[in-house]
């Protein structure tokens, strides 16, 4: 190899890596005097491009480029070309080559894989001072600071790695040599290599990766591309999510973390009405939902149609879809971990987008070097597709209307918000403070109000009646639901194995529902009161503490261990008429409990085992519940991994569907007591296979889970209210057993402009409730069989995708016969003979969404960071059955069908600033 | 390997639990309110089938051998079809206090209910016997006359917590609308089943001028079931079950006073 090209070399070595191909667009950041060669060194570093060339050849060249008269790097090498005719090439392979003529040019791209085998050569070259030794670091996002939590880091070439933690620290231990080359990956961003430098002292790594920006050239990217939205992980059952690769795939109106998951096997998609999340035949209550650190309660906004999490707040998400570790527990089901963004480290940004749906803005301020801060707000306005969404339910709705009278109607209002706050102080290299609040708050309101002013020309005041007299009455269709919570996070690095993290938080469900009708007579000033209908309230508060610690005796061996407490208080009542009291639970409860596991590698690190062991003491029963908890994997080659977990899981806050097709389903929160409302639990087996090449994954997933205490409520089998004491709950709860089984295929190309996945889930959830029938029947939320297919694909500055769903219907229970009586007040009211429960399938769901988005720059920012996205929900107008309503005319039952959203677009701007 | 044969095992055996099927089976629906002091009647009809494959049986509901026993008593009363699958026995005096029994075939089962005749309400006073309410959208918007004197409330005894009805109807011949635009309304309304001890009249609910009936039931929980919220969505369509063993519908005894109210113009 000519010794001439040693100085491309030294770019090649260059690591950071550039990351669009619209290069030649790039703007000068400022003038260049001199030596061309040593220029295009200087250009190359500041703005992450790379150039190849000769430098004897070019040394011979100078000049000067001013931004004034130069402004973008296109224009530059146009003058290059003009002035000396050099012969330059913008390469498939993403290097810019600059050459002296045809001949030269050819030679240059030759010669650079010979140059990448150079190099590779010299460093096995390069002589270890240290073997076996301890790498620390931490890992942010280049652009804004913000640390990377669950980023992969590995030695190149070896089974060794480990993922970072919360904060973007990761400890790697034995490190074979300081020779070896680090491959630090995450999900959304550009794979980097670190390639060690042999020398006595190694301080911590400060790594930053570099967003995928969506347009993403293909030629700058080395290793593997992970600019994906959505992976599965190979070790774990477990899915990662990116919420800022999320934009690219189709949405409604909303880029939505949890209709994201929807489109990965195991968690369901056919549920418009409900943003939580049914993984692997549980119910949305059965997930645990962690927002840095608390329980987050309730995540619907509108019926259910968007989640409450703004995914401009948010860095991560890991959903475990089951066989989960021992640091998480009380839930039976799953875990979604949500880590909310620290917000820019570098410099204020503020952004806003707007979509038909809401209004979003956010601002990300630093504070000095150690504080940063992160807001957003996002709150849906009243338009077009809120119309489209709540008239699903309002035009079914049997509200109670006033009688027919003069005055005035004012107008109804509803609308949701969120926010989400975090101040993060890094306030030594080795604590990390952070507070952070997340609130989400829907407000329904469809009362018409009605007022009445008396005296003035009303009837002649009879016996010194009128004057003085205002009669209101209003009929109230009035919810207002939703979730605040806060936590403060103090993590501590002991030293670079231990490390340790407390954490105080609280978290607050509030659902109230007011659907009475009330007059309101004001006679001199006295009000009289009068009320009616329904009134349905619900509290959840949970205050709770955990201490966390990690210890890495090596990265073979990683303990984990802590304690936690939870305080829980609880009321629920549902009344009628001010006076039937058909629920009322008051209840307050203590969880405390401790786990350990540890993670230990064997066998040249194939094979990785994680017992674990979880206890609780909850206060309501006085009893303590273990868990015993073990994950295994095995890396039968290093492509195809096996996976496996099992492990018991106990569940004592459970969320209650009361469904209501009429305006949405009503759900609340009660926490079990041992006797009507048992604690629920799960005995969970899973097994995975996956083969996982450099482009393309190919996944199998079982899964079996046995549940126990299952409650559900139940109107079915009304019980006689019993004379002499409030209308209790007991009868209306049913409990019993159950199970989960499925299979779960997932063939996905993960790289290249034109990228997706087909996944399909297999399954089954059936439960038994002994009071009912010794029978079991399917849940309701039994899927048999649901294939997505998800496409990606990009050209130039636009995204274009689709999703396709297709799920088996849902089980129903129909009438089986109708009777009328004449009640005593003389009128004639029909009811049903039901079949045995859900034993009819709705018809099959399926449906289509399209997307296109395209980026520009707006504000001569660096890269492309506005937007314009069009989607269109369900394409081709499918129309979707979420039930059935059933009516008894002149000795014949009609069935009519309740639909889900038909065709639905959206426009949605993005711009930041 | 051995695992995911293993699992693959478990995964077909438990697979395949037995499902509930449906069936349809062709029992009667009872309608009978057993009013103190009176003879009551009893309806027997038959379910309406939902699809056409349910198929009823050929039992004749004209024909059936009905009996109800005074169980406070033992005495029997054995009830006469009167067509139209309504049955009675002028013998029977349904007397407060006492327990009677339904009971008869039907289809190879036996359908039987037990009720509690309830004793009278005690004590029920209504505040005013007369209310006056103005004429309604005659009146521009926005003025129209209250109506006195205001609150009117019903109060009765009720210290075991017992369920009440309030049922009020308007019992004049020519019925004069208050708002001539619902002159077509209904001549009664009633209130939600109560275990209150009062319930407070709403002006609102009067339609029409003139005498009302105002009637306070005193029920049986077996039929407050009946007045709660009926679903017809098959998301939460329930069946409600009452006291009728083997059967639909409601056999359940009643006790009621009146009083009277007029409504007249200011």
């Amino acid at each position: 190899m000519p010794k001439r090209f040693l100085p491309l070399l030294a770019l090649l070595l260059l690591p950071a890596l550039g990351s669009t191909q619209t290069v030649e667009n790039f703007r000068l950041p400022k003038n260049y005097i001199g030596q061309l060669d040593k220029i295009l060194v200087e250009m190359g570093q500041d703005l992450n491009i790379r150039f190849i060339f000769d430098q004897p050849t070019l040394k011979s060249y100078s000049t000067s480029l001013m931004t004034d008269n130069e402004k973008t790097v296109g224009g530059v090498l146009k003058m290059f070309q003009s002035a000396w005719d050099l012969t330059i090439l913008v390469g498939k392979d993403g290097y810019i080559y600059v050459a002296r003529d045809k001949l030269q040019l050819e030679q240059l791209q030759q010669n650079k894989e010979e140059v990448k085998e150079e190099q590779q050569q010299s460093r096995k070259k390069l002589v270890p001072v240290k073997r076996n030794f301890l790498l620390s670091g931490e890992i942010a996002d280049q652009a804004n600071g913000e640390r990377i939590p669950f980023a992969t880091i590995v030695v190149e070439g070896t089974t060794k790695g480990v993922t970072s933690d919360q904060n973007g620290h990761f400890a790697l231990e034995k490190v074979p040599a300081d020779t070896a080359v680090i491959v630090i990956t995450y999900i959304g961003y550009h794979t980097k290599r670190i390639e060690l430098e042999p020398k006595r002292e190694n301080p911590p790594l400060f790594i930053e990766l570099k967003q995928q920006s969506v347009g993403i050239s293909e030629v700058f990217v080395t290793g593997r591309k992970d600019d994906k939205a959505l992976q599965q992980s190979t070790l774990e059952q477990k899915i990662k999510m990116s919420p800022i690769a999320l934009k690219v795939l189709p949405n409604i109106g909303e880029k939505d973390i949890m209709r994201g998951f929807q489109l990965m096997p195991g968690v369901s998609a056919a549920n418009e009405g409900s943003a939580g999340m049914y993984v692997r035949g549980g119910t949305p209550d059965q997930n645990l939902i962690l927002y840095d650190g608390f329980t987050v309660y309730n995540v619907d906004h509108l019926y259910g149609f968007y989640s409450a999490f703004n995914s401009n707040a948010i860095k991560d998400v890991q959903l475990h879809k089951g066989g989960f570790d021992s640091k998480f527990g009380g839930r039976l089901s799953s875990v979604t971990e949500i880590t909310g963004k620290d917000g820019n480290a570098k410099k204020a940004t503020v952004g806003a987008e707007v979509s038909l749906l809401s209004v979003n803005a956010y601002a990300e301020v630093p504070f000095g070097e150690k504080v940063t801060s992160l807001f957003a707000f996002r709150r849906s306005y009243q338009g077009y597709l809120y119309d489209q969404i709540s008239g699903l339910y309002k035009s079914g709705t049997n509200t109670v209307r006033p009688p027919t009278m003069g005055g005035k109607s004012s107008s109804t209002s509803s609308y949701f918000y969120d926010l989400n706050g975090k101040i993060t102080w890094k306030a030594t290299p080795k604590d990390v403070l952070s507070l952070s609040i997340f609130n989400g708050t829907d407000f329904l309101d469809n009362s018409p109000q009605f007022k009445m002013p008396g005296g003035a020309g009303g009837g002649p005041p009879g016996g010194g009646m009128g004057a003085g007299r205002d009669i209101s009455l209003s009929s109230a269709d009035f919810t207002r639901y939703g979730n605040i919570g806060a936590s403060t996070k103090w993590t501590r690095k002991l030293n670079e194995t231990l490390t340790s993290n407390f954490l105080v938080s609280f978290s607050d469900y509030y659902s109230t529902r007011d659907e009475r009708r009330s007059i309101t007579v004001d006679v001199d000033g006295v009000s009289t009161i009068m009320k009616s209908g329904i009134l349905e309230k619900n509290n959840l508060f949970d205050l709770s503490f955990k201490n966390d610690w990690k210890y890495v005796f090596d990265e073979r061996n990683i303990l984990e261990f802590g304690a936690f407490g939870t305080y829980y208080d609880i009321d629920y009542t549902y009344q009628q008429n001010d006076t039937l009291t058909i629920l009322d639970k008051k209840i307050e409860a203590s969880i405390a409990g401790g786990y350990f596991q540890d993670k230990m590698l064997f066998f040249n690190n194939l094979l990785s085992l994680t017992p674990g062991l979880r206890f609780n003491y909850y206060s309501a029963t006085d009893k303590i519940y273990l868990e015993p908890r073990l994950n295994a994997s095995y890396l039968l080659t290093p492509k195809l991994t096996i996976n496996s977990a099992t492990g018991l899981y106990y569940q004592f806050a459970n969320r209650v569907v009361r469904e209501d097709v009429m305006s949405g389903n009503r759900d609340f929160w009660i926490l079990s007591n041992g006797s009507e409302i048992p604690v629920s639990s799960s005995l969970h087996f899973n097994l995975g296979l996956n083969y996982d090449l450099s482009n393309y994954l190919f996944s199998a997933e079982g899964y079996y889970k046995k549940n126990r205490n299952v409650t559900e409520y139940s109107m079915r089998y009304r019980s006689i209210p019993q004379p002499g004491s409030s209308v209790t709950s007991t009868e209306q709860f049913f409990t019993g057993d159950g199970y989960a089984i499925g299979l779960e295929l997932l063939a996905q190309k993960k790289a290249g402009n034109f990228n997706g996945w087909i996944c399909y889930t297999l399954g089954e959830v059936k439960n038994r409730f002994p009071l009912q029938s010794d029978k079991y029947f399917f849940a309701n939320q039994d899927v048999t069989n649901e294939l997505k297919m998800v496409g990606i694909y990009k050209f130039g500055n636009f995204d274009f995708s689709a999703s396709w769903i297709y799920a088996t219907g849902r089980p129903y229970t129909a009438p089986l016969g109708g009777y009328t009586l004449n009640l005593i007040d003389g009128s004639n009211v029909a009811f049903y003979s039901v079949s045995d429960k859900n034993s009819y399938r709705l018809p099959d769901y399926h449906r289509l969404d399209v997307a296109a988005s395209y980026r520009f720059n707006l504000f001569r920012q660096k890269g492309k960071l506005n937007a314009i996205s069009l989607s269109v929900f369900n394409l081709y107008n499918r129309t979707n059955v979420n039930s059935r309503q059933f009516q008894l005319v002149d000795d014949v039952i009609l069935e009519s069908d309740i639909s889900y959203l038909g065709i639905t677009p959206n426009l949605s701007i993005t711009l930041k600033f | 390997m051995r695992k995911l044969l293993h699992f693959a095992l478990i995964f077909t055996l438990l697979s395949c639990e037995e499902t509930d099927v449906s069936e349809f089976l062709d029992k009667p629906v009872v309608e009978s309110y057993l009013y103190a002091e009176g003879s009551p009647t009893v309806k027997i009809s038959k379910l309406i089938p939902f699809k056409s494959d349910m198929i009823l049986s050929d039992t004749n509901i004209d024909q059936l051998k009905i009996g109800i026993t005074d169980l406070t008593t033992g005495q029997k009363y054995p009830l006469q079809a009167n067509g139209g699958g309504t049955y009675q026995n002028a013998d029977l005096i349904v007397q407060a206090g006492n327990t009677y029994q339904l009971s008869f075939p039907y289809n190879g089962m036996e359908i039987s209910a037990t009720t509690l005749v309830p004793e009278k309400p005690v004590n029920f006073k209504l505040s005013a016997t007369s209310i006056s309410i103005a004429e309604r959208g005659v009146a521009p918007s926005g003025s129209a006359s209250p109506e006195m004197p205001f609150p009117v409330v019903l109060n009765w005894e009720n210290t075991d917590q017992s369920y009440y009805l309030v049922y009020v109807k308007n019992v004049e011949s020519v019925k004069e609308a208050i708002n001539s635009k619902e002159n077509k309304s209904d001549d009664f309304f009633r209130n939600q089943p109560t275990n209150s001890d009062h319930y407070q009249l709403n002006p609102q609910s009067f339609k029409f001028y003139g005498m009302h009936r105002v009637i306070l039931y005193k029920i049986q929980p077996e039929y407050v079931i009946f007045f709660q919220n009926n679903s017809t969505s098959s998301i939460s369509i329930t069946e409600i079950k009452a006291n009728v063993e083997n059967g639909f519908g409601i056999f359940t005894a009643v006790n009621s006073l009146s009083v009277y109210l007029y409504v007249g113009k200011p």
